[in-house]
């Protein structure tokens, strides 16, 4: 899984302008790619079509449109007549991403900043609780009408850069927060509980990662699926590390489940499948 | 309006109902779904039609709305913005320790200087002085020249001025005659002859001189000297002493002015004429051209130009003595309920002037007064007016970022009104279109209060005064100045939705950038995206006409007249009372054009709306095209566009319809991979 983020985000970062939709759509569509599970529809009725499924056959352009790609999901086919079939998948807006912050991890993504205070001598004042997805909003793509006009929507350094950030602070205070079982209206614990551990705990921890990555990714994910067991290695890796001694002589506690969570939903954050839509 | 959207699409990689609902989420409403939400869909395997009609009636979507406008709209006008006269107010504590402001981070607007602060600490500058009383109050004192040297020595290109706001220079009430004794002392340092001088300030008499302003006279320039010809010269200064240049030949006594006044009687104040004039009259700082070109010369006021000549200390010519002008308590409009020390002449509440009379006799309103940066030379019995209306605070410095809270909910105001337009229109299911056209408008606190009082106290870059959207307006009566609400009325018949709106206006600021934007935004016209090389050959005057030029501009220049009643870089409407279409202003603002055209003055932008809707459903195809690329993201299709146009059309032109019909079109439905 984190090797699967990281390929694609740094994927992304080398299509600035294509907003990873390539990436997304063509080489590791939604779904269970790696399986080759028929994962799309979460209920797994087969109520979708088939071209829903993972790498699925690209069909007609709802009529408007030409073949948009082959059968095997290897990109696009021949040169479209028209416009291409369906909606073209991009990196979410400098407001969205905030508001998915805000709604998945229960936090925004605070630290100190100067921001503009009308009621200071200078016009700025210093905050430590700024709000700084809204504040470097004109970084994240985030036009001022003045000089830009137009969202952009590429999926920058920038914006990598603070999606990292980002997700290392929400889901931090959300792991932190959610460390009691009695946590009100959990965000990351949605089907397990702060004290379940591996290996005793697998079930109820893989039901909780397919839980997340429906809710931060729409992606239903096969709960023994390869997606799964990846995160499965993340929660693991964070939440059994043994307590250590870091460069500076600082010691290090051992890894506990709720680290393990806030892996996880860093992991889950900072993959495109997150911030694309 | 409820159905299911389980019908399966043809389009290929239909996404998944939950990545549907996802979507929806996203572009209706600007976040994920619900944990509950995402649940149900789940279950389900369905989007239900009630939920997508959820997404669409909620606030939320209204918010969306408002950022898909944004895009066509622009709402960002704050190089255009129009500003009151400023007093600096620093309205929290100036540096995180307390201390006081580096002198160089005062304002060049700051008239009248007063700090409001929290926590505030005792200045280490002992040549400041603070005041700690009353809620904190945090205020700068000049309390004698020698600070003069620190402001002098700040290089900035704009002396601050200061008010004296120690205890004793409080002034009870500014329209009440002279200081608290109604006397000043120049003290025998100052005097020029070695011995204290003790006068009077002008008495009370509204129909001539009317009250003195708050100030104290302490000090005066031993060397203060002026030529028979009124004209001064610092050069001359120290040493034109005797009668023959000049010094003191004019010195006054008390009661003898010309009319019988009683007038500020410091020595050296009288012109041959016989004024009392003292600085302004030879200008004390800003050299004699007032008096040579006449143009704020005015006798026998001249006196109450030191207030503020003497206030901007400094100014990069030799100063030998400070006045002071006194301060008082004063309730701002914008000061929530508390009262701020404010400098004494900002604090005068006249409505009109006591000196400056229109052609016709008339007194001035202060609120145009006020609105010149020169204010206090043209009529300084106006302040600031009624609780302080024709002013804003202004944080300290020059920064263009910086604006203080009035500032911003002010141009915020402006900025959002087109949009809360658009927003009604929306949310009611009315005919979209009529954005374009409708009387409909809205205020909220600072946006009515700047309509009721400070339409001709704004200013901005190259205009004085704005044109209010109506004459007067109940509505704007009923709103408070920190209501944050939006009130709805209705706007004079000269008016076209969005496009008369004051920020459309500013930011759009000539004929032709507002033509270009409405054909550009609305009709998705490309025609002024590229243009052919002139021809240098070519020197014809008329750019309608001219080689490459033309191109562009035989549509800006004739569809400019739309907006000819808004003259460029103003946010000011000619009245066809005032400013017939033959008037010479549009003979030669529009001197090439086609006279046939010029009735187009007369029927204004909503007109030409309407000539575009009766001329081709361009208008109706562009809003489809631009609702699809902004929630498809791609191109739309002749066959999608033809059918959506449709649907759009059938149902009367209401937005939210064809948001549905796009959000649940195949398309949408659909990933391109």
């Amino acid at each position: 899984m984190t090797t699967r983020g990281t390929r694609l985000v740094l994927a992304c970062l080398n299509i600035l302008a294509l907003g990873c939709q390539g990436i997304i759509g063509g080489d590791t569509p939604r779904g269970n790619p790696s399986n080759g599970a028929p994962g799309n529809d979460p209920a797994g009725a087969g109520t979708m079509p088939s071209g829903s499924g993972a790498g699925g056959a690209a069909g007609s352009a709802g009529g408007a449109a030409g073949s948009a790609g082959d059968a095997a999901g290897n990109g696009p086919g021949p040169a479209k007549v028209g416009p291409p079939a369906g909606r073209i998948v991009r990196r979410m807006s400098a407001d969205q991403i905030r508001a998915a912050f805000v709604e998945l991890t229960g936090f925004a993504y605070e630290g100190r900043a100067w921001v503009r205070d009308p009621l200071s001598s200078g016009g700025y004042s210093e905050k430590n609780d700024a709000d700084l997805l809204d504040l470097f909003g004109s970084s994240l793509g985030r036009p001022d009408y003045d000089l830009t006009v137009h969202e952009s929507l590429e999926a920058g350094v920038s914006f990598a850069k603070f999606v990292e950030d980002a997700a290392r602070s929400t889901c931090g205070r959300a792991a932190q927060k959610e460390s009691k079982d009695t946590a009100p209206a959990p965000k990351l614990l949605l089907r397990a509980k702060a004290s379940d551990a591996l290996p005793a705990g697998d079930s109820a921890i893989r039901a909780n990662l397919v839980a997340l990555a429906l809710r931060f990714w729409g992606q239903a994910l096969d709960p023994q699926g390869a997606d799964a067991s990846a995160l499965v290695d993340v929660f693991r890796a964070a939440s059994m590390a043994p307590a250590w001694t870091d460069a500076g002589g600082v010691k290090r506690a051992a890894g506990a489940p709720m680290d393990g969570w806030r892996a996880v939903c860093i992991a889950l954050t900072t993959d495109p499948q997150f911030f694309v839509y | 309006m409820s159905r299911a959207v389980t019908e399966p699409p043809t389009a290929a990689r239909l996404v998944t109902p939950v990545q549907y609902l996802r979507q929806l989420s996203f572009d209706l409403r600007g976040r994920p779904p619900t944990a509950g939400e995402t649940d149900r869909v789940a279950a389900a395997a369905q989007v239900p039609g009630d939920l997508i009609d959820q997404m669409l009636k909620s606030p939320d979507f209204l918010s969306q709305v408002d950022a898909w406008h944004s895009e066509l709209l622009w709402p960002n006008v704050f190089r255009y913005r129009p500003q009151a006269n400023g007093v600096a107010a620093f309205t929290s504590t100036i540096l995180p320790d307390g201390a006081m402001p580096p002198v160089e981070n005062l304002s060049p607007y700051a008239l009248g200087t007063y700090w409001i602060g929290s926590g505030a600490a005792i200045s280490p500058d002992p040549r400041l002085m603070t005041d700690t009383e009353a809620r904190n109050v945090f205020v700068v004192a000049v309390e004698d020249e020698s600070y003069q040297g620190a402001l002098r020595g700040a290089a900035h290109a704009y002396p601050t001025g200061l008010c004296d706001i120690r205890a004793d220079a409080e002034y009870p009430d500014p329209s009440v005659v002279g200081t608290p004794k109604n006397q000043y002392v120049v003290p025998a340092r100052r005097s020029g002859n070695g011995k204290a001088f003790t006068g009077k300030y002008y008495s009370e008499d509204p129909a001539t001189f009317g009250a003195v302003l708050p100030f104290h006279d302490y000090t005066h320039c031993e060397n203060y000297c002026r030529r028979v010809d009124c004209s001064w010269s610092k050069y001359e200064t120290r040493f034109n002493q005797g009668p023959t240049a000049g010094c003191f030949r004019d010195m006054d006594t008390p009661g003898d002015d010309p009319a019988g006044r009683h007038e500020l009687d410091l020595p050296g104040m009288r012109c041959p004429d016989g004024y009392v004039r003292e600085v302004n009259s030879c200008d004390f700082w800003n050299g004699a051209h007032f008096i040579n070109n006449g143009a704020y010369f005015y006798q026998g006021l001249d006196v109450r130009e030191t207030l503020h000549a003497l206030r901007r200390l400094g100014g990069g010519t030799s100063v030998y003595g400070a006045q002071r002008e006194g301060w008082r308590w004063m309730e701002h409009y914008w000061s929530q309920g508390q009262k701020v020390k404010t400098c004494a002449l900002d604090a005068q509440e006249r409505e009109t002037g006591l000196y400056r009379k229109t052609l016709a006799g008339k007194p001035i309103a202060c609120a145009g007064v006020v609105a010149n940066t020169r204010w206090y030379t043209i009529d300084p019995s106006c302040g600031c007016g009624p609780k302080g209306a024709y002013c804003q605070p202004v944080v300290a410095g020059y920064r263009p970022s910086g604006e203080s809270r009035s500032e911003v909910r002010l141009r915020s105001a402006i900025e959002r009104e087109p949009l809360r337009i658009v927003r009604s229109i929306v949310d009611r299911d009315e005919d979209y279109l009529t954005i374009l056209t409708t009387k409909r408008s809205f205020v909220n606190g600072p946006l009515a209060f700047a309509w009721r009082y400070q339409a001709t106290a704004l200013r901005g870059e190259g205009f004085l005064t704005v044109s209010p959207p109506a004459a007067t307006e109940p509505a704007w009566d009923k709103v408070p100045y920190e209501s944050e609400s939006w009130v709805e009325y209705q706007r004079p018949a000269r008016h076209a939705g969005v496009l008369t709106t004051l920020g459309f206006l500013l930011r759009f600021p000539t004929y032709r950038s507002r033509v270009a934007q409405y054909r550009r935004a609305f009709l998705c016209s490309p025609e002024f995206d590229f243009a052919p090389q002139p021809d240098p050959a070519d020197t014809n005057p008329d750019i309608a006409r001219r080689s490459g030029c033309a191109s562009c501009h035989q549509r800006l220049e004739n569809d400019g007249l739309w907006f000819g009643r808004y003259p460029d870089r103003t946010p000011l409407y000619l009245d066809p009372a005032d400013t017939p279409v033959g008037d010479k202003y549009f003979e030669d603002t529009f001197k090439y054009q086609d006279k046939a055209n010029l009735s187009r003055l007369d029927r204004g932008p909503e007109d030409m709306v309407r000539m575009d809707l009766a001329a081709s459903d361009a208008i109706e195809t562009c809003t489809v095209r631009t609702a699809w690329a902004r929630l498809v993201r791609r191109e739309i299709g002749d066959l999608e566009l033809k059918q959506l146009t449709g649907t759009f059309s059938q149902s009367g032109r209401k937005y939210r319809e064809l948001v549905r019909a796009i959000v649940t079109n195949d398309a949408y439905r659909s990933e391109t991979p």
